[in-house]
């Protein structure tokens, strides 16, 4: 059935953000003037209740099949402007958004004449356009009410067993013969000085005992296909093949400590050693008389820019330990900066002050010197720049704080999953404000140590607001997508495989078509429900086989071709 | 009880050295972490000329953590006692006290060149540089007595002169 | 009966996360906020390290979505009155405060505003410019509505006055509105009450509030927002000039036995933003930060730090300065501080000093504590749960805390615990 096309125009005010400097009630009267135009209205705040209020009786009462509001950006009310649309009978993507007010009055402030007459050109575009729009049905994709959740260390099992609380099945997979992570080979936690395995062992033993909970020990991911609500990971665990089938992700893999190869006497001495190294002593925090700790090694430098977030406080743990052992111990801590960060940690920093253990800072262009003689360490030299000379400290225990580095297999998670790593070998998440443990895939987050370097309650947090997101799609059990999602013709696909390696989303993938009589050729195809319309497969496009829905060719050259 | 942190020369620590520490530690200048506030308000570490570094208010403390082996520098005879340290000290650090409490313990020890004494009982008055100036500024005036005697000699003077008063009948306490 | 709903006390970035998190997993939200407006502290600064993405532009979205989310009922203006019961079923009892504008009506276009006679101090522009006795808390306020300020309206006041209902067009003004009482019925409460700025007169040394041209940092973040009293342009109080040299002192108040002793965690951070903006405004202007530790721990903030030092002029001096004084031909602040890497005592002056704030519990955190029976530590921020397996349980269960009212912390920890304390409410709803 064709209809004729009865287009509304709703050009917004926006207080005086646009109404300012645009002539608006000008724009109204062209907008009048243009093909199909069954009717141009001026809002104050279209956004208001009064002004979607407007647009539906409109689109009621003049039976409009296109809707244009010209006002702001899409950015924050196109899915406001889109619902108010839907619920008065128009299907929401008859609706076309023309912005006035970044595209035209904010940034041609001193030019109110001309501003008004681009915002006509602009309305004018936006109606050439929204004639050629279709209707269309938002895509929605049932979701597995399963997580599967990579790494059995603080941040997986926290995560696991907050989801399994709310019902949902979750596969935790982890590549060692026990849970636990990092924190096994912790012999206290700071600042309680509790046992690590106060911790560990009634979360671990909570989650074994969880229903919920399926446990696959050592057991590594081999290949994820899939996409939000239906992922299909394929595991080995214990030399055997195993799917399983989720619905959201979450990477919890963690990190490992680094090891300074020799440097101070690391490898060399064998009273030289890493902080994570004298935890495994387990006890034996009096043997010790004079203790020098030096900060920083092998982070905040040349090799590794970043800071290890906590690994100061590592140092004043088991420096308060040693002295609360042995009160006559010595305990200097060399440093560059204390990272005491916060109400607890310069509590912390304090209680180690009052202790006695003493700080002394250095240069990073003047490190300490750890001296000895055969395989023990026994003095180390300083340059303390706040005083200015030379200091030599004895020395029976020499402990290098440093950081944590990414796992070693970041990289090869990275490509199975297609979720991107930061420059530093870390997990790169979508947004470092707002949206710290989502990747930019959909229905896949990450947590813990994975994303950067995390204490004990950062995991947990993490951990459990990755598990909040993860609980939103599996929450619903539908995921809806736009329909505003890109399209490859396999006629014109040439198989080059430009928009596949272009596809931030990881939406593009490889298919065969290919009709019983003639042979198989392999083409891209879009995914719909990954497909986020960003556009940059349709203008990585040669052979032209690519269409944004929403932004096709033809209702662009339909603006373009508009005439004033 | 600490002992010294670091050796600068190397020596065990001595009776002195002992006491020292003890005052350190009853004084919280261990709870220093190096900020420079108290050098920056102190009034007196530029007033005798040239400033040297390592004299400041805060280099003090930091090498008192290494070691007492400056005990004869002229800088501990800077101090005045002011207390604007111990007022604005963001950690707490009681430097006044300390330095007052360290004067007394070095004039008992024998380092006596740098200080000046109470003419009557010879007690521990003030640093000789602290008296010279003074009297530069006070030059002649009558207080000038004032400060070659310690409080509780001036005030068992003025008693003295009190009682000698009463006794001779020159005052007589108000009759009813 | 487990009430499926959740009240959420607070509507800063922490606040506005946990609902947005829940009212996605299905779970009705009751997003309480005193103050006219959500967007809390956010909504004040300019741009967020180490992104330096402009503040507004990543929460107006936000905002929006708590306003137009089906399952978030937004009440600003509000006030947490009284609260019984337990995880499942609370009782909270929320007094509405007269606007005296009517909601359904008010479109916010400003004709009031425009018009209204009285000026009064703007909160908001951290004292820097002035708004009138109605007002809009911020311009892109959510919701949009306007309030009268009834301590400084002319009519409240006894005088004549009546200005604004004449110009509403709307019809909106309505000066007879009473405070509102409402009950609400949730099964779990997050406390998200956030932080407010410490009176830095206290340290006299400083001279703020006595020298003209020394500044806290959130004066400056107003000063350097577009959207702010001078729009965003440096101007010194005392003359209106341009600063050409700018000093920033750390820790003003924090890490201090005499104001607050603990670390206000995010200070380093934007006192190297606001240098780094202050750059980009002005080629031709350098800046000077005066620290004890720089204290920059998260992703990405030590390259921010190397990339304010080798590209937009800023010097970082290790010394906690003695005071401030003043020259007084050009009123310029000259600092006194002793170098203590190269031991150097010495006086500079600069165009501009910007103080770095300690931050602290907002001072409706305690009377919002007592009504719910949650601890607070010595400084005022919500306890710590002793398990540390819970961080965000308080003492009293069934009410979750997170953001700054917990301890000091940044934008990306915030919005982390935000969904993870909402993740626990959405596990307290769900055990029921």
């Amino acid at each position: 059935m064709s209809d004729t096309m009865r287009v509304g125009v709703f050009v917004c005010h926006c207080g005086t953000n646009i109404g300012g400097i645009v002539n608006v009630p000008q724009v109204v009267e062209y907008a009048r003037t243009l093909p199909c135009v069954a009717c141009a209205e001026g809002n104050l705040y279209t956004c208001s209740e009064d002004g979607l209020s407007t647009i539906a009786n409109k689109i009621r009462e003049l039976h409009l099949n296109r809707v244009v509001v010209a006002s702001c950006t899409p950015r924050t009310h196109e899915t406001l402007f889109r619902k108010n649309c839907e619920r008065a009978g128009l299907n929401k993507y008859l609706f076309e958004f023309v912005n006035l007010r970044e595209h035209c009055s904010w940034v041609h402030m001193d030019k109110p004449e001309k501003a008004t007459l681009k915002a006509m050109d602009l309305v004018r575009m936006g109606v050439a356009k929204v004639s050629l729009l279709k209707a269309r049905e938002d895509l929605s994709t049932e979701v597995l009410q399963a997580a599967l959740i990579l790494g059995g260390g603080i941040s997986g099992l926290s995560a696991a067993l907050v989801l399994a609380n709310q019902g949902y099945r979750v596969e935790l997979v982890e590549k060692e013969a026990e849970l636990g992570g990092l924190l096994r080979f912790v012999n206290r936690v700071f600042p309680t000085h509790q046992p690590a395995t106060e911790l560990l062992d009634p979360l671990i033993d909570a989650v074994l005992k969880h229903p919920n909970i399926q446990v696959h020990l050592g057991s590594e991911l081999k290949t994820v296909n899939g996409f939000v609500g239906n992922f299909k990971a394929t595991i080995e665990e214990e030399g055997e093949m195993r799917d399983l089938n989720v619905g959201t992700i979450i990477v919890a893999v963690g990190a490992q400590v680094h090891k300074p190869e020799d440097a101070f006497g690391y490898g060399q001495f064998e009273n030289v050693m890493t902080q994570l190294d004298f935890e495994g002593r387990c006890g034996g925090y009096d043997a010790f008389n004079r203790v020098v700790m030096i900060s920083c090694v092998g982070a905040r430098c040349k090799e590794r820019s970043y800071c290890g977030r906590f690994c100061c406080i590592v140092g004043l743990k088991n420096a308060i330990l040693v002295k609360e052992a042995n009160p006559r111990a010595h305990v200097t801590i060399l440093h560059r900066d204390v990272m005491a960060v916060g109400k607890l940690y310069e509590e912390y920093y304090r209680r180690a002050l009052e202790k006695g253990i003493t700080f002394v800072r250095f240069e990073e262009s003047q490190p300490p010197q750890v001296k000895g003689a055969g395989t023990r360490a026994e003095k180390v030299q300083v340059s303390d720049t706040l005083m200015g000379r030379q200091i030599e400290l004895d020395a029976d225990l020499v402990l290098l704080t440093t950081p944590l580095v990414p796992a070693a297999d970041n990289g090869l998670l990275s490509q199975m999953m297609k979720v991107p790593l930061g420059m530093d070998g870390f997990f790169l998440e979508a947004h470092q404000k707002l949206r710290p443990v989502e990747f930019p895939a959909d229905g896949i987050f990450v947590a813990g140590c994975a994303r950067y370097p995390a204490e004990i309650s950062e995991s947990i947090a993490q951990a459990l607001a990755a598990a909040a997101k993860a609980a939103v799609p599996m929450a619903m059990g539908r995921v809806v997508t736009d329909a505003f999602v890109a399209e490859i013709d396999p006629a014109l696909c040439s198989a080059c495989g430009r928009c596949v390696t272009v596809c931030p989303f990881g939406a593009v993938d490889w298919s065969e078509v290919g009709a019983p009589d003639h042979a198989k050729k392999s083409v891209a195809k879009v995914n719909p429900a990954e497909c986020k319309g960003c556009g940059l497969c349709a203008a990585s496009c040669l052979s032209g086989a690519i269409r944004l829905s929403g932004f096709t060719d033809e209702q662009i050259m339909a603006m373009i071709g508009s005439q004033r | 009880m600490q002992d010294p942190v670091g050796k600068i020369e190397g020596k065990g620590p001595t009776d002195l050295e002992e006491q020292i520490q003890a005052l350190i530690e009853a004084n919280h200048l261990h709870l220093c972490v190096e900020c420079g506030k108290c050098s920056a308000v102190c009034p007196m570490v530029n007033f005798y000329g040239e400033y040297v570094p390592n004299r400041c208010t805060r280099s003090v403390v930091e090498r008192l953590r290494f070691g007492t082996d400056f005990k004869e520098d002229e800088a501990l005879w800077f101090c005045w006692a002011c207390k604007e340290c111990t007022f604005f000290c963001p950690s707490g650090v009681d430097f006044q006290s300390f330095m007052t409490g360290f004067r007394l313990l070095l004039v008992s020890h024998g380092y006596r060149e740098q200080a000046h004494f109470c003419d009557v009982c010879g007690a521990y008055l003030m640093p000789k540089k602290q008296l010279e100036c003074l009297e530069a500024t006070l030059n002649d005036k009558p207080n000038k007595e004032l400060l070659y005697e310690c409080p509780k000699c001036k005030k068992d003077k003025y008693a003295n002169v009190l009682h000698s008063l009463a006794g001779s009948g020159r005052i007589r306490a108000r009759s009813s | 009966m487990t009430q499926k709903a959740v009240l959420v006390l607070g509507g800063g970035i922490a606040g506005i996360q946990a609902s947005i998190d829940l009212a996605n997993m299905g779970t009705r939200v009751y997003l309480v906020e005193k103050k006219p407006s959500i967007g809390g502290r956010m909504a004040q600064l300019d741009k967020t390290f180490p992104t330096n993405d402009c503040a507004m532009c990543i929460l107006a979205p936000k905002m929006i979505e708590c306003a137009n989310h089906e399952n978030i009922t937004l009440l600003t203006y509000c006030e947490l009155s009284e609260i019984q019961g337990e995880t499942g079923r609370f009782k909270a009892r929320i007094i509405k405060k007269a606007r005296f504008v009517d909601e359904d009506k008010c479109v916010g276009c400003g004709d009031c505003a425009a018009k209204c006679p009285t000026k009064v101090v703007d909160e908001f522009n951290a004292g820097l410019g002035q708004r009138k006795a109605i007002y809009k808390y911020f311009p892109q306020a959510v919701p949009s509505t306007y309030v009268i300020d009834p301590d400084y309206c002319r009519l409240f006041q006894g005088k004549k006055c009546g200005v604004c209902e004449k110009i509403c067009k709307a019809k909106a003004i309505d000066y007879g509105q009473k405070d509102r009482e409402m009950i609400l019925e949730v099964g779990a409460v997050i406390m998200a009450t956030g932080f407010d700025l410490y009176d830095v007169s206290a340290l006299s040394e400083y001279g703020w509030g006595r020298l003209k041209n020394v500044l806290t940092a959130m004066q400056f973040e107003r000063m350097i927002c577009a959207s702010g009293p001078t729009m965003g342009h440096l101007k010194r109080p005392s003359d209106g000039k341009e600063p050409k040299t700018l000093a920033f002192i750390q820790c003003v108040g924090s890490r201090d036995v005499r104001h607050k002793k603990y670390c206000s965690a995010v200070c380093c951070m934007h006192a190297t933003k606001e240098a780094i903006l202050a750059h980009e405004h002005y080629p031709e202007l350098s800046s000077t930060l005066f620290y004890m530790d720089m204290r920059a721990v998260g992703k990405g903030f030590q390259d921010y730090i190397q990339r304010a030092k080798t590209e937009y002029a800023v010097e970082y001096i290790r010394a906690r300065p003695g005071r401030i004084t003043e020259n007084e031909e050009n009123l310029n602040p000259v600092i006194h501080y002793e170098d203590t890497n190269t031991r150097e005592l010495k006086t500079r002056e600069f165009d501009m000093v910007i103080l770095s704030q300690a931050l602290m519990p907002s001072e409706t955190n305690a009377a919002v504590a007592e009504k719910i029976g949650v601890s607070l530590d010595d400084f005022g921020f919500v306890s710590p749960s002793q398990d540390l397996l819970n961080p965000f349980a308080t003492t009293r269960s069934g009410v979750f805390a997170c953001g700054f009212c917990q301890s000091p912390m940044d934008v990306p920890d915030s919005v982390v615990r935000a969904s993870a304390a909402a993740s626990k409410a959405a596990e307290a709803l769900a055990s029921r």
